[in-house]
């Protein structure tokens, strides 16, 4: 059955053979068994297109993700760092580069990929987080919980070091917090400013990117001493170069998506290899998931030249910001009621060209870089983010995600509703629940709304047809 | 030809059968514990009053939240659109339907040809719903059929929670100890249901002159005149607003077969 699983990532007669030691291990440590793994295998199939080699590389990467964090300790590494989203992870890959006996990776994020997205099993961990003082109800982040779950129960090792970052919302500094004073781990801040102006998106103000610009630079200095290695300019460019690829090969992929009248593959499948690149990663795992990457990219373009696609042509295209790095029942939900996903908010970005990041000095530019993804910069950039999609893109309608233990995605979805009907006239309709804790949403009750939002998606785009 | 339409909500399963768009004949029941034998029941039952045999039906649509367990349905269709078809068919100035089931409450929004524009459902929480004022009438010992017209006598209705269910209950028992009479208890229940509904309209839809109230609580005066003074205009309410889904699903299905043919 293990190897079943294992051929579903991707991986050969040989590489299995190689592997398959450490996933066993792994999946005793998780107490992952045979009912599991088949559920697993279930799950891949409901999910995803595994006829597509792309695709079941992309799930093996973060099958191998889950490998390194659980079996960090037992494989020697000196010393294990885990740092979760939103995490800046360029200089978090440049760190891996000069430290290679070193761990450092995002246990929420690939235990939501792995446990959550593969096994549907994600409950017990997080409900574990919630037992030591990030109570149920009262909206801590579940990625979180998840992250403090794991290592209270032991299935991950207690870290060496915990990097957090407050650019963007307050719970991995508040977290880690926690963490040291349940299990004495020490954190290394990279501090930066929530606080964006009204108006301000895309050009950011200078004091937001220096001063978080400023704080990666220190975290580098001090991380130089933490892991005892130099992490040197060329290794820091290594990292940009490496994740460019990869996000350039992501964001081609993602606009052939959005470009397309006949949606090619599922939104699903498309963005395995996206919520992985918010971790940090094994430089040889970055080189994979881009090479799964470029192969899917060719898949899609054969597809689209070949009129292929999962829903029938002429279909009403939307936007969702709903985002599925839990669990992909909800995007399923919505391309089986007929409607093409064309873009999710985290996936394809807007071309910005016309605002060219202007920083030169390295973290500066990472740092106007994550700004500039919108949502990160301030509830103004949502929205306008969201708009310049609608221009670029033309949706026929929106789904927005009113995520209720996200401050950061609570506050802009009823403002960019309001917003995108009084400048597009667009129908938005928006669905709330904690897309990253199923045990809060069900994908099945919505369907009755996804279902009547695509019919009205439908009739109003056949309406406009006839009076054209 | 002759259309059905199956409604299998939470609380009750309702069929229509249709002739030239016009309604033949209906039947509810109570939907149980099995969705499939109910759909069954309610069909058969209501093709016995027609005297015409399944096999007679031209096409059949199935709404509602057991749709999916029709299993001798042609297509399902979601029961906002059903109740958006059905509520236009029979007043055909309707612009909003306010539906409050067995399990939850909706407000849709329509355009002068029937065609949803915009709609809104609370489907996560039973205050608001008639699963609401069932817990309630148990609770006050009144029948689910009484409660509108009891309602009616209240001279001062007592402000209850809007929000849960099982506090409203609770609040309920402490009101009633405190004296309060059973009329001003159960029009401050229909107060909260009607409040909960305005609520959940204001979050999305555009309040419009010409309401229909359709769904089994619809048959509650107590709810129709809250309903009225919270909203601050007149709702109007179909002859049977119960089978207003199920009449939308079987024009829906006269539609679907005019077009396939």
């Amino acid at each position: 059955m293990l190897d079943r699983l294992l051929e579903l990532g991707g991986f050969t007669k040989s590489e299995i053979k190689e592997v398959k030691p450490r996933a066993e291990r792994t999946y005793e440590i998780l107490g992952i068994n045979q009912s599991d793994i088949e559920g697993a295998i279930a799950r891949l199939h409901r999910y995803h297109d595994l006829r597509i080699d792309a695709v079941r590389k992309l799930i093996g990467c973060n099958m191998i993700t889950l490998f390194d964090l659980v079996l960090a300790k037992e494989e020697g590494k000196k010393k294990i760092i885990y740092a979760d989203w939103p995490i800046p992870v360029v200089p978090l890959n440049a760190v891996y580069i000069s430290a290679p006996d070193v761990y450092l990776g995002s246990p929420g994020q690939v235990l939501n990929l792995n446990l959550g997205q593969i096994f549907g099993k994600l409950g017990p961990i997080t409900e574990a987080g919630e037992e030591l003082g990030q109570a149920a109800g009262q909206c801590h982040c579940p990625l979180y919980q998840t992250h403090v779950g794991a290592i209270a129960k032991g299935i991950i090792p207690v870290p060496d070091l915990e990097v957090a970052t407050g650019y963007m919302c307050e719970p991995p500094g508040a977290t880690t917090q926690l963490l040291r004073e349940l299990y004495g781990v020490p954190t290394m801040y990279i501090d930066g400013c929530i606080d964006g102006d009204w108006g301000e998106w895309p050009r950011l103000h200078r004091r937001q990117i220096e001063y978080f610009g400023g704080e990666m630079k220190r975290f580098l200095r001090e991380m130089e001493s933490f892991i005892g290695s130099k992490i040197t300019l060329d290794v820091q460019h290594q990292a940009i170069v490496d994740c460019a690829k990869l996000i350039y090969g992501l964001q081609q992929v993602l606009e052939m998506i959005a470009r397309a009248d006949r949606q090619p593959i599922s939104q699903v499948d498309a963005t395995v290899g996206l919520w992985m690149v918010n971790s940090p990663l094994p430089r040889n795992v970055i080189l994979q998931i881009t090479d799964a990457v470029l192969s899917l990219k060719e898949v899609v373009a054969k597809k689209i030249e070949n009129g292929e696609g999962i829903l029938p042509k002429g279909g009403p295209r939307i936007f969702t910001s709903i985002a599925v790095a839990v669990d992909q029942a909800i995007w399923k939900v919505m391309e089986e009621c007929g409607l093409n996903i064309a873009v999710t908010f985290a996936g394809k970005q807007p071309s910005l060209t016309k605002y060219k990041n202007p920083y030169q000095d390295y973290c500066d530019k990472i740092a106007c870089g994550l700004h500039r993804v919108g949502a990160t910069a301030s509830s103004w950039g949502a929205i306008e983010l969201i708009k310049e999609l609608q221009r670029e893109v033309g949706f026929d309608g929106m789904i927005i995600c009113y995520s209720t233990s996200c401050k950061v995605y609570s506050l802009s979805p009823l403002m960019v509703k309001q917003a995108v009907a009084k400048e597009f006239g667009i129908p938005v309709m928006v669905l709330e629940g904690e897309f990253y804790d199923t045990r809060n949403y069900s994908a099945e009750q919505m369907r009755t709304r996804v279902e009547t939002f695509a019919h009205m998606l439908r009739e109003r785009k056949m309406s406009m047809v006839n009076e054209s | 030809m002759v259309f059905a339409g199956i409604d299998i909500g939470a609380a009750t399963a309702k069929a229509v059968i249709i002739d030239n768009g016009n309604i033949q004949y209906s039947h509810i029941i109570a939907t149980g514990d099995n969705v499939k034998m109910s759909a069954s029941e309610v069909i058969n039952a209501t093709l016995a009053m027609a005297r015409v045999g399944m096999n007679d039906l031209d096409y059949i649509v199935s709404t509602g939240y057991g749709r999916n367990a029709v299993t001798f349905a042609n297509e399902t269709s979601s029961e906002i659109i059903c109740h958006a078809k059905g509520a236009h068919s029979v007043i055909p100035m309707t612009r909003v339907i306010i539906d409050i089931g067995g399990q939850d409450s909706k407000a849709i929004e329509v355009d002068q040809n029937g065609r949803v524009t915009g709609f809104v459902m609370n489907d996560k929480c039973a205050a608001g719903t008639g699963r609401f004022l069932e817990v309630i009438a148990n609770v006050l010992k009144v029948k689910l059929e009484d409660l509108g017209p009891v309602s009616l006598l209240s001279s001062r209705p007592c402000p209850i929670t809007s929000t849960c269910t099982v506090f409203a209950e609770s609040e309920i028992v402490s009101l009633r100890a405190d004296g309060r009479s059973r009329e001003d208890l159960i029009a401050g229940v229909h107060r909260a249901v009607a409040y909960r509904t305005k609520l959940l309209m204001k979050s999305a839809i555009r309040l419009q002159r010409e309401v229909v109230f359709t769904g089994g609580v619809a048959k509650n005066l107590g709810v129709r005149k809250a309903l009225t003074d919270e909203l601050g205009i007149e709702i109007l309410v179909p002859e049977k607003p119960q089978i207003i889904g199920a009449l939308g699903a079987a024009l829906l299905a006269k539609e679907a077969f005019v077009a396939k043919r």
